[in-house]
């Protein structure tokens, strides 16, 4: 089974400046993973301009295989130096991890990575190196199934600063942070925004540095498959129905046509939930005006009406980082959205067959459906989720 | 005792859009005010192939479309409440 790093992250800007100096870059494929967070010298935009260009040249290079000699070099290189400081400098730290758990970390003046492995802290193998007079921390190791791990830049350090702490929170004490949090089995968004908060915090509100975390989990990869729209021919009905079976994670149907497709192939009885208005309210599942019920098909974790519903899970999409930002309602759209933003693979079985009712709701030669489709594997893609599109 | 009368309306794309869960709504008060509960049922589906010519909603062995919302009491009285008389 294929694993992934599941990753959250948040910045802090210094208080009173508008941009960050931290950057961060999170990249993930089929079977890599990059994350990189680099902090500039000083803060705003100087800061911000030195921390983005050293963050997309190391993503870029060491996702290519760069060697650490050629990353630091075109570094050297490339980026302006400070007028006051007569300096080109921002830290790094960049993780590579490829198919999910053979793991490469560089670190460039930054704080170490913290690792959690069976709820204990876990020290890494890390050598250090001269690169062009500057000094690297390299580490390999192998990651495991449910190691966390956490990425800071140095406000995390500088918390507390005078304050709470006489020296800042520091590495030693949000190293132990890190564990507790994760020892109540938190995952990587949950641990993120406490992490921030806590920051936020010891900062009394007014954070003195730029503040990042990143954090990472390693845990098998969650899928679902959706059919929506049935096959133009006919005669591919049962293989659409069966590709769907076949498929892995929750199996999902969007469409009402769709579904009596299902029904008829399956031999099974399609239930429409039709609510009574008097049952919506309380502890019933509320239908939201206008989203179309769901109904009940054997074999199907899920069966929605399609182009509404679709149109309303593209709304909620944009409007929530994860699921946790979505409404607590239990109605199509939303729970349609929860299992999209739970997974890491979705595969879209999209059937090509255009309504002879809906005709007038072809858009230049494309039905609804697959404008909402195109919309939301869009939204999908960019939260790094694998999609895979056939079409029948 | 006659069976339970089964209305079926469509609740798929086209009918909800054109209001047929008020239609539903509108048709599940009524049985309330005439004191039909547990003998008139009303039941969704999702697509009865009819979409261009309005809200669907089948009564029994009979199918109906193009049904606004706002003369629901209409059909309610003429084809729900009436429906014995006309297929003894």
């Amino acid at each position: 089974m294929r694993h992934v790093v599941e990753c959250a992250w948040k910045s802090l800007h210094k208080h009173g400046e508008e941009l960050c100096g931290d950057s961060v870059i999170v990249r993930s494929g089929a079977d890599s993973f990059v994350a990189v967070l680099s902090d500039g010298l000083g803060s705003g935009v100087k800061a911000n301009i030195l921390s983005t260009l050293t963050a997309e040249i190391a993503a870029h290079l060491f996702d290519a295989g760069s060697s650490v000699e050629d990353v630091m070099q075109t570094l050297l290189e490339t980026l302006p130096e400070c007028s006051v400081r007569k300096l080109a400098y921002a830290t790094f730290a960049v993780l590579t991890v490829k198919n999910g758990c053979e793991a490469s970390l560089v670190e460039f003046d930054s704080p170490p990575l913290i690792l959690v492995r069976d709820h204990a802290l876990f020290d890494l193998p890390v050598e250090m190196r001269e690169v062009n007079g500057r000094m690297i921390r390299e580490a390999r190791f192998d990651l495991l199934k449910n190691d966390c791990m956490v990425m800071i830049s140095d406000g995390y350090e500088h918390a507390g600063l005078g304050g709470i702490y006489r020296l800042g929170w520091g590495w030693e004490n949000i190293a132990l942070a890190v564990q507790r949090f994760v020892n109540t089995g938190v995952d990587a968004f949950k641990l993120t925004q406490a992490l921030s908060r806590t920051c936020l915090k010891l900062y009394d509100d007014k954070p003195g540095d730029d503040s990042t975390v990143i954090s990472m989990r390693v845990r098998p990869a969650v899928s679902v498959s959706i059919l929506t729209g049935p096959p133009a021919n006919k005669d591919l009905d049962a293989f659409a129905v069966s590709r769907l079976e076949a498929a892995e994670g929750p199996k999902i149907i969007c469409g009402g046509s769709t579904s009596q497709m299902a029904a008829r192939v399956l031999g099974e009885e399609l239930q429409v939930d039709w609510i009574p208005p008097k049952k919506r309210t309380g502890d019933a599942p509320g239908k939201k005006k206008g989203s179309p019920p769901t109904a009940r098909l054997k074999g199907m974790d899920l069966v929605t009406e399609g182009i509404l519903t679709l149109g309303q899970t593209v709304e909620l999409l944009h409007q929530a980082q994860s699921v946790d930002d979505l409404p607590r309602d239990a109605d199509a759209a939303t729970r349609l959205a929860r299992y999209l933003l739970a997974a890491d693979d979705i595969l879209l079985i999209v059937g090509s067959a255009i309504n002879p009712n809906q005709v007038a709701d072809i858009i230049r030669g494309e039905s609804m459906r697959m404008v909402y489709i195109r919309e939301l594997v869009q939204d999908l893609k960019q939260r790094n989720k694998q999609v895979t599109i056939e079409k029948i | 005792m006659r069976q339970m009368l089964v209305v079926t309306i469509c609740v798929g794309s086209s009918c909800n859009l054109r209001g047929s869960d008020d239609l539903a709504i509108k048709i599940q008060n009524l049985i309330e005010k005439e004191n039909l509960e547990g003998m008139v049922d009303i039941v969704g589906a999702f697509c009865m192939d009819a979409c261009s010519r309005g809200i669907s909603v089948r009564v029994g062995k009979r199918q109906f479309s193009g049904i606004r919302p706002e003369d629901g009491e209409a059909f309610f009285y003429k084809e729900i409440m009436g429906y014995e008389e006309t297929i003894p």
